[in-house]
């Protein structure tokens, strides 16, 4: 305590304080200054500017995402979750065919029928590049035989979605590919230990989720058929620390042999 | 430089500081004044909102006003911000909808609503990585035979709610959790979506990071007492008011803050900040121990929160083996030693240890790594969260007695009450049943347990 006290009174401690001070004021950009305004002036409008585009945006994601009952009630869980995908911009591919449907230039009516229909199944829904989020999950959930699903490259993908999955689809979903997309860390990918009947799982690139080498060990354990793609075992960075400590190690017994010469 | 040029008063300098050695410890010291610089801020004189306890409730009250009107000041008074004591920083953390009164179960999902948007809802400015890091692991109840129609009828009012939750019987239990021994288990009851568990720091200091970026004045200090303000109008109409709050700012100073609305966030200590105001609150703190261990064979894959019939509950901490896990108890078998300091070993390994290995056989070769204690808030008269404004003192708002679910409900409870204040009505849950009323009534509202 008494150190302290003479410390705060030598000049040095307060010329750096001053020079922080300065330099604090110094990296003030023209968006801080505009905060700063509204937090002093509280003039809510520059506020309003600044996020105004940005809100925008993620309103429009926000009602894509929405869950569309009425439209589930008049075409059936399956062909809901369809024509939701196709709308969506993705791919789905029905029960028996291989061809993969897609919305291009074509209309819907072209494509799916647009009342509700018997035998009608959805195998595989590829959600790849949209901009799929927790609560667009709900308008999918409900398929019962769903062995295909792909979420590549999604931005706004989450763990949240990913638990979700895990839980609607436990009894049938056979493929799984989650592959680049960034929002999802170890705490999802524990989930898809529920999937009982996942046969591949693809997840290259999650550079969030830390321990995905570790977690796909797991998961190969506790799951029977399951083969795990994009998640190596032994990473270059790991071997390459195996190989620097056995380099380290050599030379410290060659040093100890030739001291004992 | 040169000797002359300088004075006698820049000369002192600490004993040592040249050496070499000695830098990390004069770098440290320098931090440290750096720190305290900082600390020593402007206490304000008057605000609008005063909020007594900088825990997660008190924060999430903080928060929420300052975003619905940023135009009213916000001031929290918190005792220590190294958070020693308090009951946030020590908890478990767990986030379930398992329960069996409708305002709780509203709470729950508002509460994974927010975690669902937290990155949005907490991030400051350009700064937006926010990662609570939930655990989505789930929730799971196993009941005997003497619970599982309580569990069931429990389980019908979850439903209605639209909370993911699922009932198992014996079987299925044991083919989706592989490492339980359903011996003695009839039923179990499983929340798998919105439900898990959080780091509860991450969670506070990201909470209370939002809200001074908001603007809310954080304030080193102690309540000492209330001053209300008395006249003859005010006694005729039967409302009094507190007006003003002296609070000790630990360093030998004792400040006046005058206030519109002050808000009980005092956690455990909720009663003695009460009694200032002359009420009596049926608050009281309570010790919980948790307790830490290592099992080499225990399972990671697939390992939700567990209760235990007998109110033993387990949780994963990490990927490497270790578990937290403790006991609950009805309230009169809890120790009342308040000492945080004592732990008891021995009831880890007469009360709990046994029950954990019956249920889990691969826990059999367990080390105990770790144990601390923490304590919570229980409400003496139902259990139940205490909310609202007091029926005399009008401004004068409780937060209080949530009895270890403060943390889940923390988001509802700001928002509950930050539109009490600026709108004089709750808007999104109606809490008015937990108000304050019940307790002069003395009419409790419980929530049936299972465990």
């Amino acid at each position: 305590m008494h150190l302290t006290r003479i410390l705060f009174k030598t000049r040095s401690v307060r010329n750096e304080l001053i020079e922080m001070q300065k330099n604090s004021q110094k990296s003030m950009s023209i968006s801080e200054f505009l905060l700063w305004l509204y937090k002093e002036r509280n003039f809510s409008i520059l506020d309003g500017l600044r996020n105004f585009r940005k809100k925008r945006y993620q309103n429009s994601i926000d009602a894509v995402n929405k869950f569309f009952e009425s439209d589930l009630n008049k075409l059936g869980p399956d062909l809901h979750a369809a024509t939701y995908t196709l709308k969506m911009g993705g791919k789905c591919r029905l029960h028996g065919s291989s061809k993969w449907l897609f919305l291009g230039n074509e209309k819907i009516e072209n494509i799916l029928p647009s009342q509700r229909i018997e035998d009608f199944y959805v195998e595989g829904i590829d959600l790849s590049k949209t901009v799929i989020k927790y609560d667009g999950i709900s308008n999918i959930e409900t398929c019962s035989s769903l062995k295909t699903l792909v979420f590549k490259d999604c931005p706004f993908a989450d763990d949240w979605l990913l638990s979700r999955i895990s839980h609607a689809f436990s009894d049938t979903l056979e493929y799984l590919d989650i592959s680049n997309c960034q929002n999802f860390t170890d705490n999802g990918l524990l989930t898809l230990g529920y999937l009982r009947n996942l046969k591949l799982l693809k997840m290259e690139k999650l550079n969030n989720a830390k321990n995905k080498e570790y977690i796909s060990i797991l998961l190969e354990e506790n799951l029977e058929n399951v083969v795990i793609e994009g998640a190596n075992h032994l990473s270059s960075d790991a071997l390459k620390s195996i190989e620097q400590k056995l380099i380290v190690e050599e030379m410290e017994l060659r040093k100890i042999i030739e001291s004992n010469k | 430089m040169k000797e002359s040029n300088i004075g006698p008063f820049e000369r002192i300098r600490v004993p040592g500081a040249d050496d070499p050695k000695n830098a990390l410890e004069v770098f440290k010291i320098q931090c440290e004044n750096f720190r305290s610089l900082k600390k020593i801020k402007r206490v304000p004189k008057q605000t609008e909102v005063l909020i007594i306890g900088g825990g997660i409730i008190g924060s999430f009250v903080a928060y929420w006003v300052k975003n619905t009107s940023p135009y009213l000041n916000v001031t929290v008074i918190e005792k220590d911000s190294n958070y020693p004591k308090s009951s946030t920083f020590w908890s478990l953390g767990g986030f379930r909808q398992q329960f069996s009164l409708s305002e709780n179960i509203k709470m729950s999902l508002f509460g994974a609503d927010f975690m669902k948007n937290a990155k949005e809802y907490l991030k400051c400015g350009k700064n937006d990585n926010v990662d609570l890091e939930f655990n989505h692991d789930g929730y799971l109840f196993l009941a005997s035979k003497k619970s599982a129609d309580q569990l069931y009828n429990n389980h019908k009012i979850q439903l209605a709610h639209d909370a993911k939750v699922r009932l198992l019987n014996k079987d299925e239990l044991k083919e989706k959790f592989k490492w339980i021994n359903t011996d003695g288990v009839e039923l179990a009851s499983f929340g798998y979506q919105n439900e898990g568990w959080i780091d509860p720091r991450k969670y506070l200091l990201a909470v209370r990071n939002k809200a001074t970026y908001l603007g809310t004045d954080y304030v080193n200090g102690n309540l000492i007492g209330f001053e209300s303000d008395i006249n003859d109008q005010a006694i005729l109409n039967k409302q009094l008011t507190l007006k003003t709050a002296l609070v000790d700012t630990l360093d030998g100073k004792i400040v006046p803050i005058k206030f519109q609305k002050v808000i009980n966030a005092a956690g455990p200590w909720a009663a003695e900040v009460a009694k200032l105001a002359d009420i009596q609150l049926p608050v009281e703190p309570r010790k919980r121990y948790i307790y830490m261990f290592y099992a080499k064979d225990g399972p990671i894959l697939n390992v939700p929160l567990t209760i235990d019939h007998s109110g033993v509950f387990i949780r994963r901490q990490g990927l490497s083996n270790y578990y937290f896990c403790g006991l609950n108890q009805s309230g009169d078998k809890e120790s009342k030693n308040l000492d945080l300091d004592h732990i008891d070993y021995d009831y880890f390994e007469k009360e709990i240890k046994p029950v954990l290995i019956k249920r889990v056989p691969s826990f059999k070769d367990m080390k105990l790594v770790n144990a601390w204690s923490g304590y919570y808030e229980y409400n003496t008269l139902d259990q139940n969260l205490i909310i609202g404004r007091h029926p005399v003192h009008q401004n004068f708002i409780f937060t209080n007695g949530s009895s270890g679910h403060g943390l889940q409900h923390s988001a509802a409870i700001g928002k509950a009450v930050s539109e009490l204040i600026i709108h004089d009505a709750y808007k999104t849950i109606d809490l008015k049943r937990f108000g304050f009323e019940r307790v002069v009534r003395e009419s409790p509202i419980k929530e049936i347990e299972v465990v």
